[in-house]
């Protein structure tokens, strides 16, 4: 007897946020989503990987760096596909993912036992974040052995070109040196770190909306229109904190201000074109940058909880 | 109702936040800025031009993308030798990646070379409007080599890049505005090692085009030739041959001929051939003279 009250007392003190429940709920949600198929995407990856590798700059015109270009325009396609999958996925997936909870008659199923609702959504997040997650470090991996391989053929080439042309060994290592950095290197990777930053965004924010709208498509659209506001932000930011009471209007003034407190600023993340561009990326902007979106996000879950904590089905 | 009142809570918790953020997220997009991590504001007028599509895609933070469809464009327009499409589009690339060398570098290169050229060999236009078409895309390439150069400063192979178009010999060599464009890749601190006497050499062969500042050229090509015998080409070494001539240098300061050239053979074939390549300005003082000298001695 004394054994069932305490099993039920521990039931009532069910707390707010528990891993274990929520990786349940986040592991569902990834094989729910990977049944809708979405790794067929790797296929269409994979494919413009190999036309992208054996793509050769098409003037006749030999520069000192063109090996290092085709190596840049290999990695601005793959990090381009990669930048638009995410930040597409994770809205649209974010956005279907209570409807479709709903339509099956799941979310009732879930809410109906002592399932903390902040714990349901955080779940649901994590979930679409493992799979956009995921899928980033496959194409990462197909992107990193295939710009290796590239890029082992191009320094060979340009080395077999300075013997040819008589080079001196101090030309030849910086040659090597300037291919590798298009190369695989870390600066890449925190590249790839700040798409998925980006993602994870867009994926909080696609909650937050879905949790008040009534339509998926209202919850995407929305949300797309912020990713493209998110772009401006910095310049709203600039014209707010650079211009103050130069000549500006005060509607103006207003606007840039709500812009730039609102809406996340995602010219931050534009590292990713550094990254392409082989630029070196310091660890402490990285860290910066991880903070900066752990901060976002966890601003926009628990304002999505807020919205959601007393929603009627 | 509630909706509502829910959005404005959200509103003022966000309001609240970008508070909080709004410093921390300035310091690092200026630090982004000052490493040259992220891009400058596209320039006005560039979302326009790039149409509803691309632009919405460049605003969508993957400019380096628009920039590699853009550029297969331009190869495009060059195919049908469209230029004035062509020099749209390197704007619109070149906006879009200022930082990016090769777009600068390729998209003068198809003004000043391509362009040029296609109008210079144009059967149907008369020799006057020949030549003032190659005038114009030989001056649009080294203004877009020049709007490379003010955003980006310290690249020094975008300075290398036009001084090498204004020494060219083929197209409109302008020998004082390319020493200029030498020193000024001299002068850039990205500038690598192993290029600087390189470049202090096409400094040289520069200046030594010039007839007033030959004086100038006989000092630093001797000071090249004492630095290192990587120097020892036989250009510098003729043209060095030529300037001490010219200014009868006298013997105690002098480079002797056995230690200018390896042996007579050689002195011989290398100052022929200087002489058959030389230019209007090239200083060739002696040098006919030496080579007949080398002929008729016994000892050749």
């Amino acid at each position: 007897m004394q054994q069932e009250i305490r099993k039920e007392t521990k039931m009532r003190k069910n707390g707010i946020f528990s891993p274990s429940r929520i990786l349940v709920i986040a592991s569902h949600t990834f094989t729910q989503l990977v049944r809708m198929k979405v790794f067929y995407f790797l296929a269409v990856f994979a494919m413009l990987m190999l036309v992208a590798s054996y793509f050769e700059m098409p003037w006749s015109r030999t520069t000192e760096d063109s090996a290092e270009q085709e190596l840049i325009i290999l990695k601005s396609t793959a990090m381009g596909a990669m930048a638009m999958f995410s930040v597409l996925f994770a809205i649209a997936a974010t956005a279907l993912l209570i409807p479709k909870d709903l339509e099956d008659r799941t979310l009732y199923t879930i809410l109906s036992k002592p399932v903390p609702r902040f714990d349901y959504l955080l779940g649901k997040l994590i979930g679409v974040l493992l799979l956009v997650g995921s899928s980033l470090l496959l194409m990462d991996i197909l992107l990193s052995f295939i710009l290796h391989s590239r890029t082992d053929a191009l320094i060979t080439a340009e080395m077999e070109r300075g013997a040819a042309r008589g080079w001196q060994q101090e030309y030849l290592d910086l040659r090597k040196e300037e291919i590798s950095q298009q190369g695989l290197t870390w600066d890449l990777q925190a590249g790839i770190g700040a798409i998925f930053f980006k993602a994870m965004i867009m994926a909080s924010i696609a909650l937050l909306i879905s949790t008040f709208s009534s339509s998926t498509l209202f919850t995407i659209v929305i949300a797309v229109v912020i990713y493209f506001i998110g772009h401006f932000t910095a310049d709203a930011r600039n014209y707010w904190l650079q211009n103050q009471g130069a000549g500006v209007s005060t509607q103006v003034k207003l606007l840039s201000q709500g812009a730039s407190l609102i809406f996340p600023d995602f010219q931050l993340y534009n590292i990713i074109d550094a990254a392409i561009e082989g630029k070196k990326i310091a660890a402490n902007i990285f860290q910066r940058l991880a903070l900066l979106t752990f901060f976002y996000t966890g601003i926009y879950s628990v304002l999505a909880w807020f919205t959601f904590r007393k929603k009627e089905f | 109702m509630r909706i509502f009142s829910q959005i404005i809570v959200i509103l003022v918790v966000l309001l609240a936040f970008g508070a909080a953020k709004l410093r921390f997220e300035d310091q690092l997009g200026r630090d982004m800025v000052e490493q040259k991590l992220i891009q400058p504001p596209m320039k006005e007028g560039t979302s326009l031009k790039l149409g509803q599509t691309s632009a919405a895609v460049a605003l969508g933070g993957l400019r380096s993308l628009v920039a590699a469809v853009w550029n297969f464009r331009a190869f495009l327009h060059f195919d049908e030798l469209d230029w004035i499409k062509l020099e749209e589009s390197y704007e619109i690339i070149t906006s879009l990646q200022p930082q990016t060398t090769h777009y600068w570098d390729t998209g003068a290169w198809h003004l000043h070379t391509n362009a040029a050229v296609y109008y210079n060999e144009h059967q149907d236009l008369p020799p006057f409007r020949k030549k003032s078409m190659r005038q114009l895309y030989h001056k649009k390439g080294s203004e877009f080599l020049e709007e490379g150069v003010r955003q980006n400063p310290d690249n020094w192979r975008l300075h290398i890049a036009l001084a090498r178009l204004w020494s060219d010999r083929h197209k409109m060599p302008d020998y004082p505005r390319a020493v200029k464009h030498y020193q000024n890749t001299l002068a850039c601190e990205s500038l690598p090692k192993y290029k600087r006497s390189q470049l202090r050499r096409f400094t040289f062969y520069n200046i030594s085009h010039i007839p007033e500042r030959r004086e100038e050229a006989l000092a630093l090509g001797t000071a090249l030739f004492y630095e290192s015998a990587d120097n020892h080409l036989p250009n510098l070494l003729c043209s060095l041959f030529a300037l001490q001539n010219e200014f009868n240098t006298p013997m105690l300061t002098r480079i002797p001929d056995n230690k200018l050239f390896p042996d007579k053979t050689r002195q011989h074939s290398w100052l022929k051939n200087y002489w058959e390549r030389r230019l209007d300005n090239t200083p060739t003082a002696g040098v006919e003279a030496k080579i007949k000298t080398l002929e008729y001695s016994p000892a050749f």
